[in-house]
């Protein structure tokens, strides 16, 4: 079986979207020391989106071997019933940052909890940070983007890796 | 009506299999050739936890499964709060693990 049909073979579960974040921030750091910078703001990006989707399916009662597609309508059910379909345009087929951020923010955990708000200030800040500089539409320009906004995106993605656990629980 | 609440259980096919990491988790063997591996990466505060666990028994039980027995004997000896923060809990056959390009350093054996 080709990569194509391995990939789209896949029952993809959130510990998948864990693993496959870890192998786009390494690709992203090879780009980066290479001097690559667009490149790398591209895999950041999508390392930011995978993080932030875990994170809302985690606050939605997954587990890591729960089904990622499964978590994915259910996310998208909940953000319609909390009002923030509203913020539809801010969904970008699934890769909206601000639109998962703001899913995490909303929802309570399993136990009850909201997330606190000197986190979800700090979590807008960066996700406020990447979303300036990293777009899916990226893939189609020529603009090979600078070291500075490679490593702005760098650290704001750092900063999610290193706080999901917070971000859903 | 009564309601009947469905929780979510090994199946009980895997409750030997939790047994015994379970077992292995709270008196770990020494010696190079026993099994069930542990691999724990704790790096402690709030971060994840993620979580390896290599034997030849995963043969033939679903990736899900397998998970789901990590998760339940690491429950059993850390408790809920570090449960909670598990981001990654693969069960790896030998071949597997070697497949995966597991993740000896910083990964600590238990």
């Amino acid at each position: 079986m080709l990569l194509r049909e391995r990939v789209l073979a896949a029952n993809l579960l959130v510990q998948d979207m864990e693993l496959a974040a870890r192998r786009r921030h390494q690709e992203a750091m090879t780009l980066l020391v290479s001097k690559q910078p667009a490149g790398a703001v591209y895999l950041f990006g999508y390392e930011a989106e995978m993080l932030l989707k875990s994170a809302a399916y985690r606050r939605l009662g997954a587990r890591p071997n729960s089904q990622a597609g499964v978590f994915f309508r259910h996310a998208r059910q909940r953000a319609r019933d909390i009002g923030l379909s509203g913020h539809s345009d801010q969904f970008e087929s699934g890769h909206g940052l601000l639109f998962w951020a703001r899913l995490v923010w909303s929802l309570p955990t399993p136990a009850g909890d909201v997330l606190p708000t000197d986190l979800r200030r700090t979590l807008s800040r960066h996700i406020l940070r990447i979303e300036s500089r990293w777009v899916v539409e990226m893939r189609y320009s020529p603009d090979a983007g600078s070291t500075d906004e490679a490593m702005t995106v760098f650290r704001s993605v750092e900063w999610i890796a290193r706080n999901r656990v917070a971000l859903w629980s | 009506m009564p309601v009947h609440k469905i929780g979510r259980t090994l199946m009980p096919q895997f409750l030997e299999l939790r047994s015994e990491l379970e077992k292995e988790w709270r008196h770990p063997r020494s010696g190079r050739t026993a099994e069930p591996v542990i691999y724990e990466s704790d790096p402690g505060g709030n971060e994840p936890i993620q979580l390896y666990v290599v034997w030849r028994r995963w043969e033939g039980v679903p990736p899900s499964d397998r998970t789901d027995v990590i998760l339940d004997a690491f429950e059993a000896v850390r408790g809920k709060d570090a449960v909670l923060r598990v981001s990654l809990a693969l069960g790896l056959t030998t071949p597997e693990a070697e497949q995966l390009g597991l993740p000896r350093k910083g990964a600590e054996r238990k």
